[in-house]
């Protein structure tokens, strides 16, 4: 065989080798692999506006880690005239390094909204917030998020419902498949004696 | 000529990027083989020693590939997972049993790669002086890992117990390079400069949780995610030379790479992220930065012989990889932050903390006949990854190499080389850092036994590692 031959052949053959990384493929395929693995958040059921107004444990179960619930002390008041109901709340503090447990901490955040007639639902939109790193028990670090509550009036002394939404610092996450529910914190109530319900029951 | 022509178009068909190997960390540049190294005359000398270019003697041109195979194992110690779930456990982590099945035990990957080395370079009539342009990639790693056994439980499975780190993905810088050279004849002595423009890029898609676990499920749900990195950036880089000959053909030379960038480097692009367990709605792309350091490296050499008849060389390189210390992907619409744990900026921070490296080699040629070299040759290099950061995506480790080759001087001025190197790397056993007890009363990796802070987490990677790498050298140098 020609030398020339033999080294074209060799450095043609080289073309045929390996192949380049498809990053994009392999990511696309786990997104549409792990599709039926992704959680829906069960939604409660709404039968009428309840006067839920007081004082509540608020569990946020994030789609990111929902094992590492965030907690916040709520404030509702619902006005039945009005049929609006508002939220005040602030996230409590959970055996983070210098900062007691239960302690509230960062920012308090507020919304209002309309509460359907019917069943009770009502949709608040907190707009952009700060969940200090003190509060977030999934990453050590603020975090801001634009923040929806989708639910309804269940009971005088808990609801439930879906959170949407997006984490937009430190990085841009969608919160769809995040819940949330709430129990009622009387005063004088110790908060290590309240059960943490982070989502609407399933069936 | 015109079949001159065709051997090197033929060579030029050939790219991608070298694989991690031969010298340390990802510092890959081997182009030349046997006679690329800092002492050099030829074509090669525009990345080992500019001042080099000055013993040209006429117009050249250089083409070079290296066709390299890749076998690599990595079989991760089931003591590295961060919390295994008994059944019936609540929270976060991985089910006993399937679950610990395919977040350990082996993974492979089996690579043929290929990598470019291009130059052409001029005395333009001149005695003592040379200049020339060059490409070629002197830092790279590429990998595509085997697909191990999918599961019906756990989506992640098929891509293996590596994948936290790399499923495939690409880390490389391609320098174009222009450098000058003059020899001071009275002393014998060459100076060299290079102007280098740095392409760098990462392409990687990696298994992610949020922070930096390798938990599969949480509260019953999916907790194992996706992140993929695609960011490139253009630097520019500097290299210099000296090569004295205090006698006949004995060359000393030494010369420096500065780092791309002159220092930390920053690359622009997007991080799509799949990590949240609930539904995937919108876009999952963002615009993201990534920041890292590559080495400036030294290099250091001596050769001696008798013209076309025999010449031996020794040398050696050291690079300063203390600068990598880590690898910081940031998201860019925070106006504040760099890479910190508590960075608003920060999206993923991999700990890196690798050490200065640095390798030798003995070499030796002996002319069969007037146009027939042989060469062989033998080193060492150090690994640049320690014990606390050793992962599959980039990994290192001591290794010796072997060489064989032969060179053949065509009439007309063609020279065609063809050269095996075997790199043997001892395998390395990564003991699994240990488990402690968090804030929420779960079991995550100890990182504080390996100084790195909470914030940089990431999954262990104890394990077994086993390495090896051959590479096939084909060059042409012709003399117009």
């Amino acid at each position: 065989m020609k030398l020339s031959a033999l080294v074209l052949g060799l450095v043609s053959s080289a073309s045929l080798f390996g192949g380049c990384p498809d990053t994009q493929s392999v990511f696309d395929d786990y997104v549409d692999r792990s599709e039926p693995f992704r959680v829906v958040p069960v939604t409660g059921e709404c039968e009428g506006p309840i006067d839920l107004s007081g004082r509540f444990l608020l569990g946020a179960a994030v789609a990111v880690d929902p094992s590492k619930p965030i907690r916040f002390e709520a404030d509702f008041e619902v006005d039945g005239d009005s049929l609006t109901v508002g939220i005040r709340a602030i996230a409590v503090a959970g055996n983070v390094s210098g900062t007691p447990d239960g302690e509230p901490v960062g920012e308090r955040y507020e919304a209002v909204g309309t509460i359907d007639a019917e069943d009770g639902s009502f949709t608040l939109d907190f707009g952009a917030i700060v969940v200090v790193a003190a509060g977030n028990p999934i990453l050590p670090a603020d975090v801001t998020a634009d923040l929806v509550l989708d639910g309804c009036t269940a009971s005088e002394t808990f609801s439930c419902g879906v959170l949407s939404g997006a984490i937009t610092s430190p990085a841009e996450l969608s919160l769809e498949g995040s819940s949330w529910a709430v129990t009622r914190w009387d005063t004088g109530v110790a908060l290590e004696t309240l059960t943490l319900v982070t989502g609407c029951p399933s069936e | 000529m015109v079949k001159v022509w065709s051997y090197f178009v033929a060579i030029a068909l050939v790219s991608t990027i070298a694989p991690s190997s031969k010298a340390t960390g990802l510092l890959v540049a081997r182009f030349g083989g046997e006679w690329g190294h800092p002492m050099s005359g030829e074509l090669w000398s525009i990345y080992y020693n500019p001042a080099g270019l000055s013993l040209l003697g006429g117009t050249r041109l250089a083409l070079s590939g290296s066709f390299a195979w890749r076998s690599f194992t990595y079989t991760r110690d089931a003591g590295a997972i961060d919390q295994i779930l008994e059944p019936g456990q609540p929270g976060a982590g991985t089910p006993a049993g399937e679950g610990v099945a395919v977040n350990s035990g082996e993974a492979s990957l089996f690579n043929v790669i290929a990598s470019p080395f291009f130059a052409v370079g001029s005395d333009f009539g001149i005695e003592g002086f040379g200049a020339a342009l060059g490409f070629y990639v002197p830092f790279g790693g590429q990998s595509a890992w085997d697909q191990t056994a999918s599961s019906d439980t756990f989506p992640g499975a098929v891509d293996g117990p590596q994948r936290w780190w790399t499923i495939e993905g690409t880390i490389r810088s391609m320098y174009a390079t222009g450098a000058l050279a003059y020899r001071i004849e009275p002393l014998r002595l060459s100076f060299g400069l290079g102007l280098n423009v740095v392409i760098s890029q990462i392409d990687n898609v990696l298994a992610r949780a949020a922070d930096g676990t390798d938990d599969l499920v949480a509260g019953g749900g999916l907790k194992e995610g996706r992140a993929r990195i695609d960011v490139s950036s253009v630097d520019l880089a500097l290299s210099a030379g000296l090569l004295w000959e205090p006698i006949d053909e004995l060359v000393i030379g030494v010369s420096y790479q500065s780092q791309p960038n002159f220092g930390p480097q920053t690359l622009s692009g997007e991080v799509d992220l799949a990590i949240s367990g609930g539904p995937i709605t919108g876009d999952l792309k963002q615009d993201a930065d990534v920041t890292q350091s590559m080495p400036d490296v030294v290099r250091f050499g001596v050769r001696y012989g008798e013209p076309k008849c025999w010449q031996v060389r020794a040398f050696a390189d050291w690079a300063r990889w203390s600068v990598l210390d880590k690898q910081c992907i940031l998201n860019t619409t925070s106006a504040t932050g760099g890479c910190g744990a508590d960075s608003p900026r920060k999206i993923i921070i991999i700990p890196r903390y690798w050490q200065d490296a640095w390798g030798v080699r003995l070499s030796g040629s002996w002319w069969a006949s007037e146009g027939l070299e042989l060469v062989f040759g033998g080193g060492w290099d150090g690994s640049a990854v320690p014990d606390e950061t050793v992962e599959p995506a980039l990994y290192d480790g001591d290794k010796l190499s072997f060489t064989l080759g032969a060179k053949l001087s065509l009439d007309g001025g063609l020279d065609l080389s063809l050269q095996y190197t075997q790199l043997v790397y001892p395998d390395r056993d990564i003991a699994p850092r240990g488990r402690v007890t968090d804030a929420s009363g779960r079991q995550i990796s100890d990182l504080s036994q390996a100084g790195i802070p909470d914030g940089e987490r990431s999954p262990d990677a104890a394990g077994l590692y086993q390495h090896s790498i051959g590479v096939v050298e084909l060059s042409a140098q012709y003399r117009f």
